[in-house]
């Protein structure tokens, strides 16, 4: 047994070494190339996407669409690579991708403070990076690499404007309507989404009373978006009337569950951001509190970043600095127009 | 006569009082009478049959993790792959009915996908040897991963409304006792009578305080190994079921880091680390402590870095008393 044992570590170190050895010659052609983007023939290509929560549909579908847009466009490989949140695993999955050799490196960083560090590692490596989704930043805010990603807060305050014009026209701006903003004050990217929704609704209703607007956090999932809201409904009972508004889909379909449990989702609202899970209570024939959501298309972030890298690297186009994705708002009756595929 | 009647009445009265005083639980209750009254003041809304509703909905998909981990902890082990598990099982579950799967044959399914689980950790500790720590950390990698592989990384919408009916069915038509409250209740009743009355109890409670003396006693290691692992998926598997029929969708990302919210609770009710002590009844209690104190927190609309400080100092707590205890148990 443990000859046997033996002979299978000796094999494994084999081809883990003979791999290596491949591989630090790749890079070595890639990193003297990568300073000559026109001379690159297209099939020498590797991109690298180090994305924060590779676990998330968002980041899964982005990681696709970017994929199949680069192997589109002549592209070797797409490396897929998830960096939990943490950010010594995206440290690790970067220095990884230069040491592979890629030709581009699109990223989301768990944490914007590594910005710095990440644009230091690429340009030392001479490798092209976009930055998705979140963009890196110096420490006055100031963008140190082109950025493809969503416009958090003007996706919020889309929310806000459809929440206070669905109150308005549904008489729901009385003393027993209350608004609960379900936020994420744990995930920078998330904050500006919380801000904007609670200022377009205070736009919307400036003499909105502060003590009927309620704040629960609950960082992302919906089994946790189910127990806050379920305390906050509970804490606050003078309140029949709620407006919900979250930082995500799962936010929202879990407020609407506890709505439900409640028995106030009859007359509540309310409003997501994402699209993907908002589809499948729009699909319900029975219809459900959950009226809205802010579809943030993760394909065209995919594609454009996947795009704007092959250019530059078959080309030498120069990358577009910032390019922010529009949120467009929909419902059960223009999901399926607006998502297309995506709907299904 | 009756003067005699009264007195034998008054003195096994003093007799139990004096049981529970003596007892690790007298603590607990009293932490969680304290919790329950402080937050009861601040906030008028907190002791109501509403939120108890909600408190109890809120453990009880942590409760049944917590009987599970409980049982392990007891034996000695621990398990970092239930919340993998309940997200696995929750998927399977929504992919299964989409399928065209029938209710009851998709829980039957579910619950031997969660008992195969169990008896994986099982297999890889007791045959392999390798640490429980490690075993059911790969296993959690594992079973997310095939979450997210099965689903595509996408929720699944349940429609089969006999299934739904299991997040929200009354039993008895009684407004608190919905299933997924009345199914933890009724676990933690099962389980706390097996450990307390019944050999197999016993076994458990030999095993993890001293494995050498078990084995030396003809009880089999292998075998209790395998039934509390099993158990645990079995649990978990459920516990996944129920979450989605509550949430209506099965989600692969769902139940993260809910093994540790058991293992918190199991420790806070005086469960040991170490092995071979513990209850049922005081996991119970354990529980009951953190949902009270995480629901005041929210109700409290305490600001959420807040309430991360909140919870770690009250784990630091549960684990000094732990400390404490079993000190004086050693006196």
């Amino acid at each position: 047994m443990k000859k046997v044992l033996a002979l299978l570590m000796s094999l494994v170190i084999t081809v883990v070494a003979l791999s290596g050895c491949g591989t630090a010659k790749d890079a070595s052609d890639s990193k003297s190339n990568a300073g000559s983007a026109k001379e690159s023939p297209k099939k020498d290509i590797v991109l690298a996407g180090i994305y924060k929560a590779g676990d998330q549909q968002w980041f899964i579908g982005e990681g696709a669409a970017a994929k199949d847009k680069a192997i589109k466009m002549g592209a070797k490989d797409f490396m897929f690579i998830d960096a939990k949140m943490n950010p010594d695993t995206y440290l690790q999955a970067l220095d990884n991708a230069i040491a592979q050799g890629v030709s581009g490196i699109l990223v989301c960083v768990p944490d914007q403070k590594l910005s710095a560090v990440t644009m230091e590692k690429a340009k030392a490596a001479n490798i092209p990076v976009i930055a998705v989704d979140d963009p890196l930043m110096d420490k006055d805010g100031k963008f140190i690499a082109p950025y493809v990603g969503i416009d958090a807060l003007a996706i919020g305050k889309a929310c806000g404007d459809w929440a206070a014009k669905y109150a308005k026209d549904n008489n729901m701006t009385g003393e027993d309507v209350g608004v609960l903003l379900l936020t994420a004050d744990q995930i920078s990217s998330c904050v500006p989404r919380t801000e904007g929704q609670k200022e377009r609704w205070l736009a919307a209703f400036p003499d909105w009373p502060a003590d009927r607007i309620f704040r629960a956090d609950y960082n992302g999932p919906q089994e946790k978006a189910f127990d806050v809201s379920s305390a906050t409904f509970t804490a606050n009972p003078k309140i029949k009337k709620w407006v919900v508004m979250a930082i995500n889909d799962e936010g929202a379909a879990g407020a609407t569950r506890a709505l439900e449990q409640a028995g106030l989702d009859k007359d509540a609202v309310v409003i997501g951001i994402g699209g993907y899970l908002a589809k499948l209570e729009f699909a319900k024939s029975e219809g459900s509190a959950f009226k809205a959501t802010a579809f943030i298309n993760y394909v065209d972030i995919g594609e454009y970043s996947a795009e704007n890298m092959m250019n530059y690297l078959v080309n030498g186009t120069e990358i577009p600095a910032d390019r922010r994705t529009p949120a467009v708002m929909i419902t059960k009756e223009n999901y399926k127009e607006i998502m297309k595929d995506q709907a299904n | 006569m009756p003067t005699e009647t009264v007195e034998k009445k008054d003195s096994k009265f003093n007799l139990d009082i004096k049981k529970i005083m003596k007892s690790g639980n007298i603590g607990l209750i009293i932490a969680i009478f304290a919790i329950v009254l402080v937050f009861s003041i601040l906030n008028t809304n907190y002791f109501t049959s509403r939120n108890l509703i909600n408190i109890l909905t809120s453990a009880s998909l942590t409760g049944l993790i917590c009987v599970g981990e409980s049982l392990l902890l007891i034996g000695g082990y621990m398990d970092l792959s239930p919340g993998s598990t309940a997200a696995f099982a929750g998927v399977a579950a929504a992919l299964l009915m989409k399928a065209g799967y029938s209710a009851p044959i998709t829980v039957l399914i579910v619950i031997l996908v969660g008992a195969l689980v169990g008896c994986c950790n099982a297999f890889f500790i007791t045959q392999l040897k390798i640490n429980a720590f490690i075993t059911t950390l790969a296993l959690q990698s594992i079973l997310r991963g095939f979450a997210f592989i099965i689903s595509n990384g996408e929720g699944v919408l349940i429609t089969n409304s006999a299934f739904l009916k299991i997040g929200t069915f009354k039993i008895f038509g009684v407004p608190f006792l919905t299933f997924p409250i009345f199914f933890m209740l009724l676990i933690f009743i099962v389980f706390g009578i097996t450990l307390k009355k019944t050999r197999f109890g016993r076994e458990i409670y030999v095993v993890g305080g001293n494995p050498t003396a078990a084995r030396l006693s003809g009880i089999s290691l292998k075998k209790t190994t395998y039934i509390l692992f099993i158990i645990m998926g079995v649990l978990a598997a459920v516990g996944g079921m129920i979450l989605v029929a509550r949430m209506n969708t099965g989600q692969p990302q769902a139940c993260s880091g809910l093994e540790f919210d058991g293992i918190t609770a199991a420790i806070l009710g005086g469960v040991a680390l170490s092995g071979g002590i513990g209850s049922i009844s005081g996991a119970f209690i354990g529980l009951l402590i953190l949902q009270c104190f995480n629901n005041g927190l929210i109700m409290l609309n305490v600001q959420s870095f807040w309430q991360n400080v909140a919870k770690g100092t009250l784990l630091l707590l549960a684990l000094s008393f732990d400390y404490l205890r079993s000190r004086r148990r050693v006196k």
